[in-house]
Formats: structure tokens, C-alpha cells, sequence
């Protein structure tokens, strides 16, 4: 149980800093690319680069926020009443955040489809012929680069998510928070 | 027998001619079936761009896509062959070559995304619009022109020294009123019906390229249709494919009138223009497209 | 049906309203037997915010976060100070005021009521107004954001309707003038009521030296319109201009602006940007499904049988958007309804696209601070720690007086500039 706490509270330092590098970089490809564009010479692939760090950091940086309890929601039910009935709650929402992050790691699991990959030998047409899935082989617009290095980004966000989620409801089991509610 | 849903989604929106050809396959579908098709069709790109919808009519979720071919080209090399340069001179010509053998042949390689190709349509062809006039394509090197992002047109454009320029088309207007790009390769549909004239007042009618669409059905809803159905699906998305040539081949002409009705300076360039940017073009997508070969020969035949 | 049950339980109990939309939506796929879209889930979830567009919302909240920190925004409220300070309640008239020259700046209401409120909110409090009143006429004020140009809002309108942006943006001007002023009235009409704390005086010399600091903040405004005109950058991009320039503003003219602080600006810049984008993801995959099992479209159907012509057309169209404005926030309901609305509005009864557009984009940036998905509302909750509830309570007679515009611009076209 401890494990999993101190996990969450590794990877929520490793998510911000991520979150600060890539939002600086969105913004410097940006600044760049109007620069390079004055001097007649368009960068061709910046703006889908910059379009897909930013799908990166809004996936990390939404993980971090979960780790935070740093999320929109309704309290007008738990604004009303009692403390204890309050982290009855949060326990629940809690497990509706962990459901959430299982069945992510499903439809990845789906998308990904890694069983019949290994099946196929990690040979990509041969999994492709017999899934019709084109997930490994998308290649992107302009950057050159295949789109699953991308879309890695969601089993990694089902993943933190768990973690952070597991970590706040254990939290709360122990009443180690002092609730208030989720802001 | 049970009806059979068909989700159509397309990433235009419900005024444009090919957002209609799939509304006209659905009425006529319906029809002939007597309701046993029911057909839902998904403008403007509702279901998601089109990478998610071949990605959800690859899964299954959605039945059919009227799609562009530059999309697919991403994906099947050989498709770049019907962006070949001078292929063919005008919208007739490119009915023709679109609904002939070596087309309906390339068909059958969307198989290997898992569905099935019914026909290719089109838009219009393709011409420059620009700020600035150019005499030949010398004159191009260094700009900026605004392109559809996809390897085979950005290679045309980089052989003359153009920087390809990735802009969303509804920004094409604001692009170029303030001069962020130079040009655009355009149609003369989208120079009319976006307003370009203004902004770009040099059209040079080059007809260069086609600008081919691909009606395709998921494999998996395919392969659960009777015979029947398979060849009254087929035969309508034909029939209207038909329709939507038809409306290019009445409206260009219409276009062009009406950009000349602007008081902009249009001319027309002989493919000589490009000097040898075709050449070069074909010397890196022959090998890659073996169909420009067949597609060629074809077009020949044609004239 | 279990899609609506398992949303109106999770919405009231109190998970993540991102949560609560993706859920829904994983329940109608679950429900329905479509689980050959499951596998799309994920895809579908990345691509609602795979769109150039949006990556002006992190940009704008960087802008902001360099504004805040090299002393340009306070710099701002001090020019809006010396215009309109002296008057009774003169810092609500401020805030207004600062909110108008704020969004000329930046595009986005999360983006604005976020950096607003870390500059009013205090500056209201000490001048003895509760902080609740400081949060929502903050937070009212936001709403400006998305009508005074740059607008990210009529930026994706016009991609849908294919039109262009700066007639729209040109479109938006008088509605935006009428929300601001719509909003002073209610200032007005409050302070009758309940009188507001005294206004401290400003002599002559001090409001000169005010307006002598504020004229720098014009600096942004105009790099973000000279880059759009002279060609040199999108509007998006030019929000990344008005990053470098609020950065360079910051370092070396107010000299305010603490570098060790970037990485920390980056971070909040990027946590809130985050925020709203799992929202746009998650509404996204919500109105994904929605389209799916045609609701959307059925309910154009309705308001066509009923409505025979324009005016009660738009005026169902308002309600609709109310309700759709309730649940689902600004940019995933646009590209929701516009595709479905627009060839009914245009081609059935002869509606302008524009005056579509505006009626629209009003309706959605209501739609931001009501009740229970209400975007702004939240971010202005997080940033001020003050409940969304009793914010939006408080800024109900704003609320009230921006749906008498909407109403107003519906039924009147000639109020859009055309
Ligand atoms: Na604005
Ligand atoms: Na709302």
C-alpha cells in the first residue's frame, strides 16, 4: 500500500517536469517556426510536432492533476453534507476515477492489441492482415515519424492515472487527507 | 432480414458536392432496398478527422468514408500515381481515367486496409493562386505556397524550390491577405467559394493534378452482405459518382467565369511551365506508384 | 438510458466531470453492444485535442503567467484604474474595464479568469468587497474574453462554417460592447441596492502616472494584431508572440520578471491548460457518442417541425444551446451542433452564417459559467478556492443580463456588423 503512495509521489515529480520542458518547447517550435517562415523557409512539420507534444502534456499534466485531486467537479452533494458521510465520498469517487483508469487501460489494451503482436512475431503486416488494425504502421503527416510513438501516451496515461487514483483512495481509506472537497 | 445501418462519413461539410453524393447514395439506397439500408450520413468531419474515421472504419465502428485519396496515399504508396502531373487535361478526361480498368484495378489495394474500395471520385483539378504573378516556375522558388500535406504534392513543390506550407483551409483566406504564404495550390471551386480573389489575384489555370476522392466500406460490413447487396451498394455509390462528375464537369467552367468576373488576372500555363519538375517528379514516384505506367498509357487512349 | 443514469450519479457525486463524460460515453459504447469502437476510445479521446486551434489555451495561459509575473497586468488594472477608478465602486467598474483590455489579448475566458483573478480578486478584497463578489465579477467579466477578439471560440466556428475568422471577429464587436456594457449597468443597479466600499481618491498626478506605466501593456495588443496583419504569424502563433513579448516586457522594462520563476510559470501554465484540455478530450469523446446515437440530429428535426421562421428558430435555438451549454462546454459543443445547425439555419430559413456564428459562440460562452459543466466556473473555484457554487450565484445577475444580449443579438441582426 505504501509502495503504491510513494510510487504516485515519484511519478507526480517526474510529470512536472515534463509538463515544464514540453510546454516550453510547444512554445519555442512555435516562435520558431514564424521566424523560420520570415526568412522564406517554412518549417513544414512544426506545427504538427507542436500539435502533438501538446496532446502529450495535456494527457501527463491531466495525470498530474488527479495526483493533486486538482479537478473540476460537482460538489454540491458533498458541500452539504456531514464530514464523515464527505469522505464516503471521496472514497467513492475515488473508485470511479480507478474504474476509469481500468477501462482506459482496456481500450488501449484493445488498440494496441499486444498479444496478437507478439503472436505474429512483432511482425507488423502480419498483425495488420489479421486485425485490420494500422496502429504500428500510421505514419504522420508532415514529421516523418510513426504516430504510435504518440499515441504511447495513452497506456502510459491509463497507467498514472491508476496509480495516482489507487494512491488517493488508499488516502482516504486511512483518512490520512484532510478532505474538504475535491477543488 | 434485418435492416443494415450504413454510417457515410465525410470531413466535408453538408453544401459540398461530395457531403451530397453521399446524401444522394443514401436516399437512392433506400429506395431500392425499400428501407433495408439505413443510412446515416456524418458531415464535416463529426465522427473526427480522417485518420480516426478510416481508424474506426478499420475497427468496424463506422460502415463507410467518402475519402480523400491524399489521405490514403499517407498510407498506400501506390496511390500517389493518380497525383501525377498532367495525367490528364481536364475534369472529363479525369471521369474517364477515374472509372477506367488501371483505377478500378488500384481499388482492390484498399483490401489491405481491411476494406473495401467502391470508386473513385474527384474534385476539381488543381492550379496556382497567387499574390504575385509568375511567369514560369522559376519565378516560384522561395515562396511560400499553402499545399494539402501529403508526400506527393509536397515533393512537386519542393522540386521548385517552394516551401510547402501547411495551412488549415479556412485560414487560407487570412494566409494570404497578409501574405503568411505566397500561394496556394487550389481548385477552382474552393478559390471561388473561399473568396481568394482578392487576397491572390493571379490565378494560373494549370490543371496539374487531379484531386481524387475514394468511397470505401469497411471489410468486416462488406463481407457480411449477400451477393445483393454487395452489387446494389456498389452500383449506387457508381450511379452518384457519375452525379458528382457530372457537377464538376458543369460547374468548373462556372468557376472559372465567375473568378474571371473579379477582374482577376488569369492566364493559362502549358506544362511546360514546370520545366523539369515533372521529370523529376516521376523519376521519385515511378518506382514508388507503378501505377502511373498503366494510369498513363490509359490516358493516352483517351484523347 | 444507462448512459443517462450513470452520468447524473457521477456528475452529483462528485467525480471529475472529465471523468464523469468519458465514463458515459465508455457506458453507451458498453450498453449499445458497439464494442468494435471501444478500441477507437483511446484514439478518439487524443484526436478531440489534436487540433491546432487549441494550442492557443496553454500559449494564452503562458501570456497570462508572464503578464502576472513581470507586473504588466497589475500594470493593466492601473490604467483601467485611472479611467474609471473614482467613480463609486470604481475597482468593479475596473475589473471590467481590465477584462475588455485583457481580452484583447488573450482568446480564451478559462485562460483570462484564470490570470484575472490571481490580480482582482486580491486587489478587491483589500478594498473591502467579499471575495465571492471579487470571484464572479471576475469571473463574469472572463466571459468577455471569447467575444472581444482574438476569440479561440469564433476561430473554430469559422473553420465549421468555412468562414472567414476576421468577419466574425469583426462581427463580434458590438454583442462584446453590449456584454460589457450590459455588465456596467448591473454594477450600476448594485450599488444602489447595496452600496460598495468608497472608492480611494487618485489625484491628477497619480492617475497621469498610472496611465504613464499602463501604456507599455499596449505593447501585446499590438504585437498580437501588427504579427496577424504584417503576415508574420497565425493568429494562434501570434499568442506565442505575446509570450515572448510579455516575457521581454517583463525582463527589461518593468524588470519585474524573476527568471528563476519560468519554470514554475510553466507548470501552472501548463496544469491549468491541461485542465481544460481533459475537458475538450473527454466532451469530445462525449459528443462523439452523442452524434452516434443521433440526438443532436433528432433535435434539429424537432426545432425545425416546430419553428416556421427565423426568429423562433434562433429563439429555440437558445434554449437548446442553454440546455447543451449546461452539460457540455464551448469548443467540443461547437463542433457538435454547427455541422448539424448550420445547413438548417442557412438553407431552411436564411439565417447569415454570421449572425449563426454569433448567436452560437454567445450561447456557448454562457454555457461556460452555468451549472453543473461550467469550465470557467471551475477554473475561477480553483484559482480563488472560493465554492462554484456560491460563484455562480454571485454572478447570476451577470449571467441574467449576457442572456438578455444573446437574446437581443438573436431576434436584431442588424447588430452584427456584416
Ligand atoms: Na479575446
Ligand atoms: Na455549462
Amino acid at each position: 500500500m505504501n509502495s503504491i503512495v510513494k510510487l504516485s509521489a515519484q511519478i507526480t515529480r517526474i510529470e512536472a517536469t515534463a509538463l515544464k520542458v514540453l510546454v516550453a518547447s510547444v512554445l519555442l517550435l512555435m516562435v520558431v517556426n514564424v521566424a523560420a517562415r520570415a526568412l522564406n523557409s517554412s518549417l513544414y512539420w512544426a506545427d504538427e510536432l507542436a500539435i502533438n507534444l501538446m496532446v502529450i502534456f495535456a494527457f501527463i499534466g491531466s495525470s498530474l492533476m488527479f495526483a493533486q485531486r486538482r479537478n473540476f467537479a460537482v460538489t454540491l452533494v458533498s458541500d452539504a453534507v456531514s464530514e464523515k458521510n464527505r469522505r464516503r465520498i471521496s472514497i467513492f469517487v475515488q473508485c470511479v476515477n480507478v474504474l476509469f483508469a481500468l477501462f482506459l487501460a482496456y481500450a488501449t489494451w484493445l488498440w494496441f492489441d499486444p498479444l496478437t503482436l507478439a503472436r505474429n512475431g512483432f511482425q507488423l503486416q502480419g498483425f495488420f492482415e489479421e486485425t485490420y488494425n494500422s496502429i504500428y504502421q500510421e505514419v504522420t503527416n508532415t514529421i516523418g515519424v510513426r504516430r504510435v510513438w504518440f499515441f504511447l501516451v495513452m497506456p502510459l496515461f491509463a497507467f498514472t492515472l491508476l496509480v495516482h487514483s489507487a494512491a488517493c483512495l488508499i488516502q482516504d481509506i486511512r483518512a490520512e487527507t484532510t478532505l474538504g472537497t475535491p477543488k | 432480414q434485418s435492416a443494415k445501418t450504413l454510417r457515410i462519413g465525410t470531413i466535408t461539410p453538408g453544401s459540398h458536392f461530395w457531403t451530397q453524393t453521399m446524401d444522394r447514395v443514401g436516399t437512392s439506397l433506400a429506395e431500392k432496398s425499400g428501407g433495408m439500408f439505413k443510412t446515416q450520413v456524418f458531415p464535416s468531419g463529426q465522427l473526427g478527422n480522417e485518420a480516426t474515421m478510416i481508424q474506426q472504419i478499420q475497427a468496424g465502428g463506422l460502415e463507410m468514408g467518402f475519402l480523400t485519396v491524399a489521405e490514403f496515399s499517407n498510407r498506400i504508396d501506390d496511390m500517389g500515381a493518380l497525383f501525377a502531373p498532367y495525367l490528364v487535361p481536364d475534369v472529363t478526361h479525369a471521369s474517364k481515367l477515374l472509372t477506367g480498368a488501371t483505377a478500378t484495378g488500384m481499388l482492390d489495394q484498399f483490401t489491405s486496409l481491411g476494406m473495401k474500395g467502391l470508386g473513385f471520385g474527384l474534385g476539381g483539378m488543381r492550379h496556382l493562386i497567387s499574390r504575385d504573378e509568375a511567369q514560369t516556375s522559376a519565378d516560384l522558388s522561395g515562396r511560400k505556397y499553402r499545399i494539402t500535406p501529403f508526400a506527393a504534392l509536397r515533393d512537386f513543390y519542393e522540386l521548385m524550390g517552394v516551401a510547402p506550407t501547411p495551412v488549415p483551409l479556412p485560414g487560407l483566406f487570412d494566409a494570404l491577405a497578409n501574405g503568411q504564404v505566397d500561394g496556394a495550390d487550389i481548385d477552382l471551386e474552393l478559390a471561388w467559394k473561399l473568396k481568394l480573389y482578392d487576397q491572390a489575384p493571379n490565378l494560373k489555370t494549370t490543371s496539374q493534378m487531379m484531386f481524387p476522392v475514394v468511397a470505401v466500406v469497411s471489410g468486416r460490413y462488406w463481407a457480411a452482405l449477400s451477393d445483393e447487396e454487395k452489387m446494389m451498394l456498389s452500383e449506387t455509390v457508381s450511379e452518384q459518382i457519375d452525379w458528382l462528375f457530372s457537377q464538376y464537369i458543369e460547374f468548373e467552367p462556372k468557376w472559372l467565369d465567375d473568378l474571371k468576373g473579379t477582374g482577376m488576372n488569369v492566364t493559362t500555363a502549358e506544362p511546360a511551365f514546370f520545366g523539369d519538375t515533372l521529370s523529376e517528379w516521376a523519376g521519385i514516384w515511378e518506382p514508388k506508384a507503378p501505377s502511373i505506367i498503366g494510369l498513363r498509357e490509359e490516358a493516352a487512349a483517351l484523347m | 438510458m444507462i448512459t443517462a443514469i450513470v452520468f447524473v450519479v457521477l456528475l452529483f457525486v462528485g467525480a471529475p466531470i472529465g471523468v464523469v463524460l468519458a465514463i458515459s460515453a465508455a457506458a453507451y459504447l458498453i450498453d449499445a453492444g458497439n464494442t468494435a469502437l471501444i478500441g477507437s476510445y483511446s484514439l478518439q479521446l487524443m484526436s478531440g485535442i489534436g487540433k491546432y486551434g487549441l494550442l492557443a489555451i496553454p500559449l494564452f495561459m503562458l501570456v497570462g503567467e508572464m503578464m502576472n509575473g513581470g507586473g504588466i497586468t497589475i500594470r493593466l488594472v492601473g490604467m483601467a484604474r485611472a479611467i474609471v477608478g473614482t467613480m463609486k465602486g470604481g475597482l468593479v467598474y475596473v475589473n471590467i474595464l481590465a477584462n475588455m483590455m485583457m481580452a484583447s489579448i488573450l482568446g480564451s475566458a478559462t485562460a483570462q479568469i484564470a490570470i484575472m483573478s490571481k490580480v482582482m480578486v486580491p486587489e478587491m478584497e483589500r478594498e473591502g468587497y467579499s471575495k465571492t463578489f471579487a470571484v464572479a465579477t471576475t469571473t463574469a467579466a472572463g466571459l468577455l474574453s471569447p467575444v472581444i477578439p482574438p476569440s479561440m471560440m469564433f476561430v473554430v466556428y469559422g473553420v465549421l462554417a468555412q468562414i472567414s475568422i476576421g468577419d466574425l471577429f469583426i462581427a463580434g464587436i458590438i454583442p462584446g460592447l453590449m456584454m460589457a456594457g450590459g455588465f456596467m449597468v448591473v454594477i450600476f443597479i448594485m450599488g444602489l441596492i447595496n452600496p460598495f466600499p468608497e472608492a480611494p481618491r487618485l489625484s491628477r498626478g497619480e492617475r497621469i502616472a498610472l496611465l504613464r506605466d499602463g501604456l507599455i501593456t499596449l505593447v501585446i495588443p499590438a504585437s498580437i494584431i501588427g504579427s496577424i496583419t504584417l503576415g508574420l504569424a497565425t493568429p494562434t502563433e501570434s499568442a506565442a508572440i505575446a509570450a515572448v513579448m510579455a516575457y521581454l516586457i517583463g525582463k527589461f522594462v518593468t524588470r519585474e520578471l524573476v527568471e528563476r520563476d519560468i519554470p514554475q510559470m510553466l507548470l501552472t501554465a501548463g496544469s491549468n491548460a491541461a485542465l481544460v484540455l481533459f475537458m475538450v478530450a473527454t466532451a469530445n469523446v462525449f459528443s462523439w457518442i452523442l452524434i452516434y446515437s443521433q440526438i443532436p440530429q433528432s433535435l434539429a428535426a424537432w426545432i425545425v417541425f416546430i419553428a416556421d421562421n427565423p426568429i423562433l428558430f434562433l429563439l429555440l435555438l437558445n434554449i437548446i444551446m442553454l440546455l447543451v451549454g449546461m452539460v457540455i462546454d464551448g469548443i467540443p459543443a461547437l463542433i457538435m451542433v454547427v455541422p448539424i445547425v448550420l445547413p438548417v439555419a442557412t438553407s431552411v430559413y436564411g439565417i447569415d452564417p454570421y449572425h449563426l456564428g454569433i448567436v452560437l459562440c454567445l450561447n456557448l460562452t454562457l454555457g461556460l459559467v452555468t451549472p453543473p459543466v461550467g469550465v470557467a466556473l471551475y477554473v475561477a473555484a480553483t484559482v480563488s478556492n472560493v465554492k462554484a457554487g456560491a460563484i455562480f450565484k454571485s454572478a447570476l445577475p451577470f449571467v441574467a443580463i449576457a442572456a438578455v444580449v444573446v437574446v437581443l443579438v438573436s431576434v436584431f441582426p442588424a447588430l452584427i456588423i456584416r
